[in-house]
């Protein structure tokens, strides 16, 4: 087994050093039919708000060998979560770690008291991506408001060393490491330059090195993400110090490679 | 439910200088695929995420005598370029068959499709499995050029197939739900059908439905359907970029529809 929150009472271990990213696997519901989930090693969720977001129009842009994220995410908000998914999470043995989004440290607090003591709900990841400036003093709120183990996912900048350190030391169980890159590109239809989030196997070279560089300086686990798209590219995060990976992009392509790069990886030893 | 398969191709050729008919060994789908159902199918190499996306595509025909399904579209990008250099024997990753088809009611005797782009490949099959009910079928279908347009002989002789070149919406359906075209009397083919399905850009339905209302005295679920266009990445409803307004609140594209009652659209 694999401890990604050594230090929480909780603890949240997983069997398979990989796990499905936020916005990737919608709430791992939509796959159970299809797809092995106690071949993964956890299931992180869309991101969810407070109150649902409805009203948002996203856009998937493709990219050479990625997509870019235009427009903000809808989800049904945490009640219709709670709910409706929740009670299905609490039947499986996979670990679900729910990603949170707010407009403010107040709200990522609020969410997060709700979900303390949720049948089903393993964990907490924050989405930060639009709030990097205060990671650590949401991480603080959460931290205050709930025991869960809680992920930190931060985006990558050059800043993200100090950030990393400031978010570890006001709670953080763990460091998703990272979100997508801020980045533009033509929009399609217009050739207007449209401005997103990157993501795709065309980062992977861009986080390689910046995990290298933390994954040394950190006493908290670190969670590779970003652009791995087979087993090959997951083993590369783990001997560069990750304790764990997260699928994303490449599930888009194939749902399946979830548990075909679990399994893949079934029997690693970290050297 | 989103299956990975992989099937087998059979054929490849042109029906057009712009349009591909993708033929693929595939016994286990020839009875259960809906029209307006389609597979998203990877257009990269083994190994390759670029493109990253996969490509949808509509089955527009089913062989169960030959376990064979077919596929119709344009190769007018990347991806879609890729696909159309496979060969017979190549071995393509596909998922689905995805998402909620056409039903094609009991009731029906008469029926008539109307579509442009993309989805014309579902109306295909629909027309087919219609015809081989024994339901009088026509298909008007649009273009920008007659290169885009399926050939007549991919149909059943008796469905009655009418085409239009240079075609634009308005041509069919003004806004506000006149019937525009000075060519084709589409109120008198609204009239004549027991139930009516189209594949239209989406701008089209609200003036559909009007034309509709207009020409049909009473307009029950199930007479008319539509195949929006839009996204269709995930096929399961997951990734949450598809979601669109109905009347009943939002819905997924890729895994509610991409087909539904005209009368469920706002
Ligand atoms: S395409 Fe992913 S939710 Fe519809």
């Amino acid at each position: 087994m694999i401890e990604l929150a050594p230090h929480n009472p909780y603890g949240l271990s997983i069997h398979i050093p990989v796990l499905t990213a936020a916005g990737c696997f919608g709430y791992g519901v939509e796959y159970a039919n299809s797809i092995d989930i106690t071949r993964i090693g956890a299931i992180v969720t869309r991101s969810t708000s407070f109150y649902a977001q409805r009203q948002s129009q996203p856009r998937l842009i493709e990219t050479p060998a990625g997509v870019l994220l235009t427009g903000t995410w809808p989800n049904p908000g945490l009640a219709y979560v709670l709910r409706h998914y929740a009670p299905i999470w609490a039947s499986w043995s996979t670990p679900v770690i729910v990603s949170i989004v707010g407009a403010g440290a107040d709200e990522y607090a609020a969410i997060a008291a709700e979900l303390e003591g949720v049948e089903g709900v393993a964990g907490i990841e924050l989405n930060v991506a639009l709030h990097a400036a205060h990671a650590a003093q949401i991480t603080s709120a959460v931290r205050a408001a709930t025991q869960l183990p809680i992920l930190v996912k931060l985006p990558p900048s050059p800043e993200a060393e100090q950030l990393a350190q400031k978010v570890a030391r006001a709670g953080a169980d763990a460091l998703t490491l990272f979100a997508p890159f801020p980045a533009a590109t033509p929009d399609p239809n217009t050739g207007a330059l449209v401005e997103g989030w990157l993501l795709g196997p065309a980062t992977r070279p861009l986080v390689q090195p910046m995990l290298r560089t933390l994954a040394g300086q950190l006493s908290i686990p670190i969670i590779a993400c970003g652009g791995i798209a087979q087993s090959s590219d997951a083993q590369q995060a783990l001997v560069a110090g990750a304790s764990a990976v997260q699928l994303g992009s490449v599930l888009l392509n194939t749902p399946q490679a979830a548990f075909q790069i679990a399994s893949a990886l079934a029997h690693y030893q970290p050297t | 439910m989103v299956q990975q398969r992989q099937l087998i191709v059979a054929e490849q050729r042109d029906v057009t200088p712009d349009l591909r008919w993708l033929t693929l060994e595939a016994p286990e789908l020839t009875r259960s695929v809906r029209a307006g159902q389609y597979l998203l199918v990877r257009c990269a190499e083994a190994g390759s995420y670029d493109p990253l996306l996969r490509r949808p595509l509509f089955v527009a025909a089913t062989e169960p005598a030959l376990g064979q399904i077919a596929l119709l579209y344009a190769p007018n990008e990347r991806g879609l370029a890729w696909l159309a250099r496979t060969r017979a024997g190549d071995t393509l990753d596909v998922l689905g068959p995805c998402g909620r088809g056409f039903t094609l009611e009991p009731r029906t005797r008469t029926l008539l499709l109307i579509g442009a782009g993309p989805g014309l490949a579902a109306l295909l099959l629909l027309a087919r499995l219609a015809a081989a009910q024994q339901v009088a079928v026509t298909l008007l279908a649009g273009a920008a050029n007659a290169e885009l347009l399926p050939p007549a002989y991919l149909l059943p002789g008796e469905v009655e197939y009418q085409t239009f070149v240079p075609w634009q919406l308005s041509d069919f359906i003004a806004p506000g739900g006149t019937a525009a075209t000075s060519s084709y009397n589409l109120p008198a083919a609204i009239a004549w059908a027991d139930q009516v399905a189209v594949a239209l850009p989406n701008a089209a339905a609200p003036a559909l439905a009007q034309l509709i209302r207009t020409t049909k005295f009473r307009w029950e679920r199930g007479f008319a359907s539509a195949l929006l266009e839009g996204p269709l990445i995930c096929g399961v409803g997951a990734c949450g970029v598809c979601g669109i307004e109905l009347r009943k609140g939002i819905r997924m594209l890729c895994s509610d529809g991409p087909v539904f009652d005209l009368r469920d659209l706002p």
